[in-house]
């Protein structure tokens, strides 16, 4: 098991290293030039230049790549053109109000989809299992902004339960958290009944009822616990799609977290910003895909790794 | 034997097969009658985009007077603007009917480019094993490790927002799901005898990957990519929202929630139309993909 898990840590450190390689190349690829960005549109072409060879984007592309390394290694990501403040400095004070959207939203996930896994599994083929599925499929056809802003008018503004939008108590988490689940739960609904489905048919579980074991108990103790292993793999998936998701869902809940940041970095090519949390959110990917590779060896006792 | 008559042998098995697996995809497609919705849906938005001129009634970006009431407000639905026109007077009907383009361009052609892409890599990868499998599946690892919006949206922004770079950006980033599982699935089927049989009648190996791997795991392939339009479909439109990808005044039906949001109180046409035909259109592929996988799920087949 050791050996599997520094196994696993190689691999992600080589994916660290692409992700690195594909950061560097994009922000040298940037049509803008940084010096001109920083010196402004009236600075002189002396300026620029002197700028230039500050910050070092005369030297050839090794020494650059290099030297982007070396920062990364000393947590520094730069400074923003827009707001003068180093990149990790903004990105820190975001950072919580985004994880905090971010974990409601997969909770949000979870809640609505397991059930309905659960549920559409046990009706299998019959009338209540088409209706729940066909629903479950709108939800995931939806586009975030659209179904948030038509909750945030329903739910925040004609019926004002909740807040229209902005940061505050759990009531402002509420909305942008039921928008994600519900565009997100299908998937986990899907793969949840089908491994159940799977899992109904086997050996065991017959004999678990043979037992005369009840039906949650079989349900709860020996169809779930299997059923669950690619649920937790879509998980890691998913943290990538969570993040992205939660671009928009800042904007449309106007949520000042990382996603706003990025989406402001971007209309004002703010190049370091938006490297830095692309850079961080594909760090976050890999360390919880990480996470569930090891999590497996604990939850399913099929699994050895030698 | 020569290789000619090698595989017109492989290629003569192969016709049969498939003939008698289309007659037990014809009979399991009733089973599962979702995919003739879902078929349906995309049919329509196939004809919306193709015959966009006949079917709108007016030029999507031209801005009429009479679709502006005196205060500057936009009109409701009626006679002469069926959905209703926008915050300059342009048509809703005409613009969505012309927005349905941008969405099965982007639909079609990124998923084309992921396709190309992660099919050549997984079929690679998954054949010759190896340092050479460790490599693409690393590279695989780290495209996927970058959330998708986000990085389409750095993407797009880098390469400066238009059409053909939204469909670079989503096609260049989406393959990495494609390549896992064609590799998982070459993995299952390139120790079968025919692989082996063509290999030993000396096939060359683009042929034996393309001629002879690739027809026999297209199913999942097929699946993948249809999933991977309303997937895209929806990405297309997140950007638009964000407002990078197609600029007004041309239409897309993410450009026109955006330009809606604001009005949604007092025109709510103008993101209500737009939201529906984007809901309709990838629940359609959705349908679509769905029913494929359980009528090629080999543990539903018919026999």
């Amino acid at each position: 098991m050791l050996s599997y898990i520094v196994r696993r840590l190689g691999g992600a450190l080589v994916v660290l290293f692409g992700i690195s390689v594909v950061t560097f190349i994009l922000a040298y690829a940037v049509p803008s030039d940084p010096a001109r960005m920083i010196a402004g549109p009236k600075a002189s072409m002396a300026t620029v230049l002197a700028i230039r060879h500050q910050l070092g984007l005369d030297r050839p592309l090794y020494v650059q790549y290099g030297a982007y390394i070396w920062r990364l290694l000393h947590l520094n990501l730069g400074m923003s053109y827009v707001y003068n403040l180093p990149v990790t400095t903004l990105i820190g004070q975001r950072f919580l109000p985004t994880a905090t959207l971010a974990l409601s939203a997969w909770i949000a996930e979870l809640v609505i989809g397991i059930p309905l896994g659960i549920y559409t599994a046990r009706r299998a083929r019959k009338l209540s299992d088409y209706i729940v599925s066909i629903l479950a499929l709108i939800g995931i056809s939806l586009l975030i902004p659209w179904l948030g802003i038509v909750l945030l008018y329903w739910l925040g503004f004609k019926i004002p339960i909740f807040p229209l939008g902005g940061a505050g108590g759990i009531s402002h988490l509420i909305l942008p958290a039921l928008t994600y689940g519900i565009t997100g739960a299908a998937a986990y609904t899907r793969l949840l009944k089908s491994s159940m489905l799977e899992v109904l048919k086997q050996d065991y579980v017959r004999t678990a009822r043979a037992k005369g074991a009840t039906e949650s108990r079989v349900i709860n103790r020996h169809v779930l616990r299997n059923a669950l292993i690619p649920v937790i793999t879509y998980g890691g998936i998913d943290i990538g799609y969570l993040l992205g998701g939660v671009v928009l869902l800042e904007v449309t809940f106007n949520w000042n977290g990382l996603g706003i940041l990025a989406y402001n970095a971007i209309s004002e090519s703010d190049i370091p910003v938006i490297m830095g949390t692309v850079l961080l959110t594909a760090l976050l990917v890999v360390l919880f895909n990480l996470l569930v590779d090891i999590v497996y060896v604990f939850v399913d006792p099929r699994i050895r790794y030698g | 034997m020569s290789v000619q008559n090698a595989s017109a042998a492989i290629g003569g098995a192969s016709k049969s097969q498939k003939k008698s697996r289309g007659a037990l995809f014809w009979k399991s497609v009733r089973k599962f009658p979702m995919v003739y919705v879902g078929g349906l849906i995309v049919f329509l938005l196939v004809i919306c985009a193709v015959f966009a001129p006949v079917l709108a009634l007016h030029n999507p970006i031209t801005q009429y007077q009479n679709g502006l009431h005196m205060d500057g407000t936009p009109v409701g639905p009626s006679k002469f603007f069926p959905f209703g026109a926008d915050d300059v007077g342009r048509d809703v009907y005409s613009r969505l009917i012309y927005g349905s383009r941008v969405s099965l361009i982007v639909g079609f052609v990124a998923t084309a480019i992921s396709l190309l892409i992660g099919t050549t890599l997984g079929l690679i990868s998954g054949y010759f094993g190896g340092f050479i499998d460790t490599v693409i599946m690393r590279i695989t690892d780290t495209i996927l490790a970058f959330p998708f919006l986000l990085f389409a949206l750095a993407l797009v922004t880098i390469l400066g927002s238009s059409l053909t770079n939204v469909l670079i950006a989503i096609g260049i980033l989406g393959w990495g799901v494609m390549a896992r599982v064609v590799r998982g699935q070459v993995l299952s089927v390139k120790e079968f005898e025919y692989v082996q049989a063509a290999r030993a009648l000396g096939a060359s190996t683009p042929r034996i990957l393309f001629r002879v791997i690739l027809p026999n795991i297209l199913g999942p392939i097929i699946v993948l990519a249809t999933l991977a339009v309303s997937q895209n479909i929806l990405v297309e439109a997140g950007l638009s929202f964000l407002g990078v990808g197609v600029q007004p005044p041309t239409p897309s039906w993410g450009n026109m929630i955006y330009a809606g949001v604001q009005d949604y109180q007092f025109a709510p046409w103008l993101m209500v139309y737009p939201g529906v035909a984007l809901l309709l259109a990838v629940l359609g592929f959705n349908l679509l993909g769905d029913g494929l996988r359980d009528i090629l799920d080999p543990r539903n087949a018919t026999h």
